[in-house]
Formats: C-alpha cells, structure tokens, sequence
C-alpha cells in the first residue's frame, strides 16, 4: 500500500482564492453579505426602472405628430388633405387615407420638367398584387413596389413589370381655384 | 450582531471522555428539540472505546453550500455556516453527501429538510457559547480566546487547515493537535485504487477489509 501522497497539487482548492467566482456564483453569493447585492430590492428596482423607460419611449412616440393627423373629413365624406397644392415641391408625394381610415392613397405633384402635362396624380398606395405599400419614384416615372419588385407607371398607373397585372386604383382629386386645398372626392379605376 | 472576531472553537477530539453530555444539550434546544447536531463519532470501536466529536466545521468554502441546488445554505459575515433556509431547502442531500466532515444531515432532523450546526448562532451572537462547548465537563470543545487556550493548553496547536484527496479546506473551528505532530493528508479516492474489485461501490465491503488485515 502505498501512502497518499501529502504534496498533491490542490485540484480542489476554493475557487474564492484562486480570484474572481463564476457569473451565476456572483449572483447566488454563499456569503450572506455580498447577497445584498442581487436582493428583491434591487430586482424591484430593475423592474420599476425598466418599466418608467418604456412607458416614457410610448408617451415620446405619442407625441410624435402622425403625417396624417392634419387630413381631415368634410360633411360630404371627402378628404381634404393636409397640405395645399401650393406647399407641395415639384416631385413631392403627400400621403392620405381614402374612402376609408385603412385605405393609403398618394397624391403626388408632378415634376414639370419631367411630366408632359399633368400637373399631379393621385392613386391608392396599395400595389394591386399583393397590397404592399408603393414608393413613388418620380425621377424614374414610376410607382415601385419594393415586395416582389414591381412597378407602375406614374401618369397612368398601369402596371410596368412584376407581378401585378392590373392598374393602380386612381383617386378622384379637386384642386380649389382659389386657395389650392386639395381634395379627395371619389375612387376610379385607372384606364 | 455577528460571533465575536476573538472568540473561536476549538475542538479536541483527545479529550472526549464519550459522556454524551453534547449531545444531550444540543437536543434540547428548542430549534431543533429532540434532535443533536453534533454526533460523537466511535473512532476505532471494536477495539476501543475512545469517540470523538463531530460538529460543523464551517469551512471558509462551505461545500455544501457549494453543491447546493437550492442556494439554500449560506454563510454570514462572522463566517458560521447557518443550517438551510428552510423555504429553499429542496432535502435532496446534496450537502450531506458532497460535506467531507459528513456533518449535515437531511433524515434525522424529522422535518425532512437539511439542519446542521450553526454553532448555536443564537447564542454566540449574543457573546454567550455555544451549549455543547459550555457543557463539556472535559472541554474536548472548547469555545474561547487564543490567550485562554495558550494558557490552559501549551502543548496543543491548533490547526484549522485540511486535505481530503485534492480537496483543501480551511475552516473556522479549528482542530486541536499535540504541537509537532506532523499532519496527516487523507486521500480516499488512492485508496479505492488499491481494491481489486472493479466496481468501486464495492470496494472495502470485502477485499478491502481482508487487504487492510493484511
């Protein structure tokens, strides 16, 4: 039999000496006075602190004006958008809701320079494929649906490439003579 | 209020006359009524009658508290090893297996959960001693000052430092020893080694104890 050996390396040695303990050993101490340090307290505290920052990011988010909050309802149930023909920049779109708070239509002022004619456009942003949201690209004369890459084009809504087959639904649009309020009046479907 | 800094256990298994006068007093105790959290242990009892004293050791790296699944055991800043909360306590004996002492214990508490010596923290915290310590007619355990035991006990050293195979423990009782005795290092897996029989359960059930003879 041979005796145990008295200079065997300390496998076993506490790990509080060999320095610094695991991540969840600090956070479930043995030592009843470093749990002070992760107490119901401190979890509370967390949790309150957490909850003020969300519910602050909503209340900050709340007061972020909508781009549509401005559109609004006459008696004869016409939308009368947010901005005048005249506020609107060559090539700038203004989106609005029409016939119904669901429906996203766009009403976009033509770029003369680039337009042989027309002075604007209105269609309903729903691309007639699949009803993703259209972005106008009135530099490139065309509506473009970023989902399945399709596109329409801009003067008459009829579709251009991709997989929509059939035109965008063109809104009916009066534009005041005299202080250039524009307004949704009915929904056609483009030729 | 923590266990006074001077005030520490000593504990000299040399002196214990077997009385069970410990044990009795720590039964008593209305924590734990009926039931001793310290055991006297026969050492060799076929050939003598000479026991010694177990009780928590409250090592600076609690074992227990170490394997604990429940995070249940835990350490106060005087250094006592307190029993298992009893609202974590899961009595899966995690600690009584895992404890190189063999000091808690989870069936004979008969509340069914882990209790063990918290050297009577009621009691010291208060400057008194612990029960078994103040009953002691041969103060085997002794509860006092380094001054008082240097006085009473010049040729005892205490040491507080131990190995068990590759596990090095420092505790908070210390352990009387004869001054020069050399210390012993104790390695129980090695000794398994030393069996024949291949299943290690087995072994020191039978060949053992016939290769110990030899």
């Amino acid at each position: 039999m041979s005796t145990p050996d008295q200079t065997m390396t300390p496998r076993g040695q506490d790990v509080a000496a060999c320095g610094e303990r695991e991540v969840w050993r600090q956070h479930y101490p043995i030592d009843t006075d470093r749990e002070r340090e992760h107490n119901r307290r401190a979890f509370l505290r967390t949790l309150v602190a957490t909850s003020g920052v969300l519910a602050t990011g909503q209340l900050a988010l709340m007061a972020i004006p909508s781009p549509l909050a401005e559109a609004r309802w006459n008696a004869a149930g016409e939308v009368v958008l947010a901005k005048r023909y005249q506020e609107l920049a060559p090539g700038e779109s203004l989106l609005f809701h029409y016939p119904d708070h669901h429906s996203p239509c766009l009403f976009i002022r033509m770029d003369p320079s680039l337009s042989d004619g027309a002075g604007f456009v209105a269609y309903s942003q729903k691309c007639t494929h699949l009803q993703c949201p259209v972005v106008p690209q009135p530099d490139q004369d065309r509506l473009y649906c970023p989902c399945h890459n399709g596109a329409f084009d801009l003067r008459t809504g009829a579709p251009l490439f991709g997989p929509p087959q059939h035109p965008l639904p063109r809104v009916r649009i009066r534009i005041d003579a005299i202080d250039g309020t524009i307004t949704a009046t009915g929904m056609e479907r483009s030729a | 209020m923590p266990v006074p800094n001077d005030q520490e256990f000593f504990l000299d298994p040399n002196r214990c006359i077997g009385c069970q006068a410990c044990v009795q007093a720590c039964s008593e105790c209305d924590t734990h009524k009926g039931t001793a959290m310290i055991h006297l242990e026969y050492v060799d009892r076929p050939n003598s009658p000479q026991t010694a004293p177990v009780l928590c050791m409250h090592c600076d790296s609690p074992t227990c508290a170490e394997v604990c699944p429940a995070d249940a055991i835990k350490k106060t800043e005087d250094g006592v090893v307190q029993s298992a909360r009893k609202e974590r306590c899961i009595a899966c004996d995690n600690c009584g297996l895992a404890c190189p002492f063999g000091v808690p214990k989870v069936e004979v508490t008969g509340i069914e959960l882990m209790q063990k010596c918290d050297m009577c923290y009621d009691r010291t915290s208060e400057g008194l001693k612990p029960m078994c310590a103040s009953v002691c007619p041969s103060q085997a355990l002794f509860f006092g000052t380094r001054e008082e035991l240097a006085t009473q006990r010049p040729r005892s050293q205490p040491i507080n430092d131990f190995q068990f195979g590759s596990q090095h423990l420092t505790t908070k009782v210390h352990m009387l020893v004869p001054i020069g005795d050399p210390a012993d290092a104790l390695d129980p897996p090695s000794l398994l080694d030393l069996c024949e029989d291949e299943d290690p359960m087995m072994a020191g059930l039978y060949d053992g104890d016939e290769e110990a003879a030899a």
